[in-house]
């Protein structure tokens, strides 16, 4: 070989099949036919039944980094100009390790636990290394939504409630993330908050609400006096979320999606309702910084994320300014929440991307998703480290899974999701 | 062991080239003066001499036939392991078992090395390592640019950090510690003190393995004469028994660079105390793990000294970054590690230049590095070979 010739996979008789997989663009196992166990790396026989009978099999292609590592130093030619680059084991989902590429992801990665899946890197025109992405998993058992929305973890019941706000539906994932029941809602809702005492609060297109969709209980509470709160003629209520003072925080969208005539709104634990910020065009995702400084806010008709100073003993907010501006970048943001590190993740849609960005607004990372049109994510499961997004379905989308509710293993953890003291 | 001097193994001489980068001298011509160095430790000739036990081979070292060629040997019994650091305890395990066994009556183990002149088989594209049985045991996968032992380390430690919450900053005390032994000993390569801050601020390599994390890439030579206990009684030097040992382990549990449980390769996870059958070693030699006055290891990268240290029980699992803090393996603390500066700081020879240092240790000349009332030493290494020596 020459010195600047990359070094090839040395293929015998027993790994020849997953090579020639690899060639076409697909992860094979060698599955035992004795005991139904799959094994890397591939051998001549099952390595713990000694069944010699193995079958080829299809992988899923995804998977978890096990561990990984960048290469800092040149010790083959060959890789010069890829310093510094990241070589993962991944755990396939069908249990064997695989060491692998794993495509840099800067601050987004790589970390132990992300859930990533499989891609090819064509070396030669016989040979395909596998290189893997980090990947959001499409929980196929739950419905496909018009809208999906504000998906909220209940740590308490270890489950994901969300919503479809055009098919006026809650519904609720288990914690293995199997879709597990839904409700049907009297009225459009734009948003909901878990309450301290159980229940919801909810943002309804036009009014707030205490709810309990699974007791099938809903009551009406005021949305506060003309001049005060909305003006439902012009706005309706779309996402919202509590602050750690158990405040819950809802802005409004201009009916023709067009005026400025949105407002942000505060509900504190009183149920009192409180003008905060307006002129929004289409109000949407609200989180808050770990120190409780800042307060964030996505307005999909402005195309910005904002940022105001917040003060978490009255809830007050200073002056807006972007924090991101979304002009010169493709989609607008929807969603977002906040991570354990600090860091505002945002739920891209019409760019079919997340993006995760550093408290100074420096983007820290992307994530191309499966459907152009993630909508809202938050993060669940008993650690934290599952990130949940909504998608939306637009009409006639030839996207199969737009609508549906996915799943990443980011490998950074979430903070619990504060609930209303009301 | 028994207590029947014929049937117990000893280390009768120790002989050392000099140590160094880019020696111009052959890996045979580092030889001779290992060689010629053990015979005159010992006090014998090399008609004594009928077995070759050589840890490394060539082109990195030189072979058995060679060897004895070029010395004029008269060899009944040879071992010679694949070239690897890690056949340490096996090439010396192999003479113990050859003269307490009748096929020789006295072994040279030889480990002559060029690092330096065969640079590029060290990771780079004369390593045929990583192509070995669809990928190398150390981790390596050329394909991907893994090409060095060195990322197998990495991998480990990449996910022991992740696991366990320890950080580079904490792995910083072993190369410390090994450069403060090192700083001790004017055979080593590397003597100048470091500390956390130049462990932090050295380049990084694979991440997390730093400059300071990876060992010294050098030339040299020792030999090591094994007889049995009887004859070496009647030998110049003060015997160092071996008083105990067990070999490598292997299998799907285990990763060449990483502890049991650990969760690389096909490792399932779930890690525990050390395993009874780990600890053997103490127990069919009567030599309790308390016995041991200092450990020597084969640090080729400061993580294996971590996982060699729970490997053996000195500490829980995920407990080893914690436990070499505060100075506990450097000489003055509780279990001196690595005591003339390991492969980190005195030199890479394969690990015998520790074997070497336990030689002096137990022989009381190690000079200012001496452990006070050191009568018992272990060798044991991350892949779970061990051997326990006595004076």
């Amino acid at each position: 070989m020459t010195a600047k010739a990359r070094p090839l996979p040395r293929i015998g008789p027993d790994s020849a099949p997953f090579w020639e997989a690899a060639k076409e663009g697909r992860l094979s196992l060698p599955w035992c036919l004795l005991c139904n166990r799959p094994h890397l790396p591939p051998g001549p026989l099952c390595p713990f039944c000694l069944g010699e009978r193995l079958e080829w099999r299809p992988a899923s292609g995804r998977g978890v980094v096990s561990s990984w590592t960048r290469v800092h130093k040149a010790w083959f030619p060959a890789f010069e100009g890829d310093i510094p680059y990241v070589v993962a084991q991944i755990e396939l989902a069908e249990g064997p390790r695989l060491t692998a590429g794993l495509f840099d992801l800067g601050a987004l990665g790589p970390r132990v636990g992300q859930s990533v899946a499989v891609d090819f890197e064509r070396v030669t025109a016989e040979i395909a290394l596998p290189r893997f992405r980090p990947a959001p998993e499409v929980l196929a058992a739950s419905p496909r939504a018009g809208i999906g929305e504000c998906p909220v973890w209940d740590a308490q019941k270890e489950r994901l409630y969300w919503i479809d706000i055009a098919g006026r539906r809650m519904h609720r994932n288990d914690a293995a993330g199997r879709f597990d029941g839904n409700w049907a809602l009297p009225h459009g809702l734009g948003s909901f908050a878990l309450r301290t005492g159980g229940g919801m609060i909810a943002a309804w297109a036009a009014g707030l609400g205490l709810i309990d969709p699974e007791a099938g209980e809903f009551t009406d509470i005021p949305s506060g006096a003309p001049g005060i709160g909305p003006d439902f003629a012009l706005e309706r209520f779309n996402d919202g979320a509590s602050d750690r003072r158990g405040r819950f925080w809802a802005g409004t969208l201009a009916r023709n999606l067009k005026d400025p005539v949105g407002r942000l709104y505060r509900i504190d634990p009183d149920l009192s309702v409180h003008p905060m910020a307006d002129g929004l065009v289409l109000s949407n995702g609200i989180a808050w910084s770990l120190d409780d400084r800042t307060m964030y806010h996505c307005d999909s008709g402005l195309s910005a994320v904002f940022q105001y100073p917040f003060d978490l003993a009255s809830g007050a907010i200073g002056e807006r300014r972007v924090f991101a501006d979304f002009a010169s970048r493709r989609g607008r943001p929807d969603g977002c929440t906040v991570d354990a590190e600090g860091h505002l993740w945002v739920a891209a849609v019409e760019a079919g991307e997340l993006l995760r960005f550093a408290p100074s607004g420096a983007l820290a990372g992307s994530l191309n998703f499966p459907v152009s049109t993630p909508t809202s994510l938050a993060f669940g499961d008993s650690d934290l480290r599952t990130l949940y997004v909504t998608s939306l379905r637009r009409d006639g989308t030839t996207e199969e899974d737009a609508g549906r509710l996915f799943a990443l293993r980011p490998g950074v953890a979430g903070v619990p999701e504060p609930r209303f003291r009301g | 062991m028994a207590a029947d001097p014929a049937k117990e193994a000893a280390i009768a001489g120790i002989g050392l080239s000099r140590f160094g980068r880019g020696l111009p001298e052959s890996q045979l011509a580092l030889a001779a003066v290992a060689f010629k160095g053990a015979l005159a430790d010992a006090g014998t000739r090399r008609e004594e001499v009928d077995g070759l036990s050589i840890h490394l081979g060539s082109p990195l070292g030189v072979d058995y036939d060679r060897f004895a060629e070029a010395f004029d040997l008269d060899i009944v019994y040879v071992n010679q392991s694949w070239l690897h650091g890690r056949f340490v305890s096996h090439a010396l395990q192999s003479a113990a078992l050859a003269v307490t066994n009748g096929l020789a009556r006295c072994v040279a183990c030889v480990t002559a090395i060029s690092f330096t002149r065969e640079r590029q088989i060290l990771g780079g594209p004369g390593d045929i390592e990583g192509g070995r049985e669809e990928g190398g045991t150390h981790g390596e996968s050329p394909p991907y640019g893994l090409t060095s032992p060195a990322a197998g380390a990495a991998l480990a430690m990449q996910r022991y950090m992740a696991l366990y919450g320890a950080t580079s900053a904490d792995l910083a005390a072993v190369p410390v510690a090994m450069r403060k032994h090192a700083s001790l000993n004017p055979g080593a390569v590397m003597r100048t003190p470091i500390t956390l801050e130049d462990h932090q601020s050295a380049r990084m390599i694979v991440d997390p393995l730093r400059l300071l994390d990876c060992c010294l890439i050098t030339d040299g030579a020792v030999v090591a004469l094994v007889t049995t206990l009887e004859r070496a009684r009647d030998l110049k030097e003060k015997p160092v028994r071996i008083a105990g040992m067990q070999g490598m382990r292997a299998g799907r549990e285990e990763f060449i660079f990483a502890p049991r449980g650990l969760g690389i390769n096909q490792q399932k996870e779930g890690r525990g105390p050390a395993r009874e059958k780990d600890l053997a070693i103490y127990r069919r030699s009567g030599i309790g793990r308390e016995a041991v006055r200092g450990f020597y290891t084969y640090d080729a990268f400061s993580p294996l000294v971590l996982f060699a240290l729970e490997r053996f029980g000195f500490c829980g699992a995920g407990e080893a970054a914690t436990f070499v803090q505060g100075g506990r393996i450097e000489l003055g603390g509780a279990l001196p590690v690595n005591t003339s500066g390991g492969l980190l700081s005195e030199a890479h020879v394969g690990g015998w230049n520790s074997i070497a240092e336990i030689v002096r240790q137990l022989r009381g000349s190690a000079g200012i590095r001496q452990i006070p009332g050191a009568d018992c030493l272990q060798w044991g290494t991350v892949w779970g070979d061990s051997i326990l020596f006595r004076n």
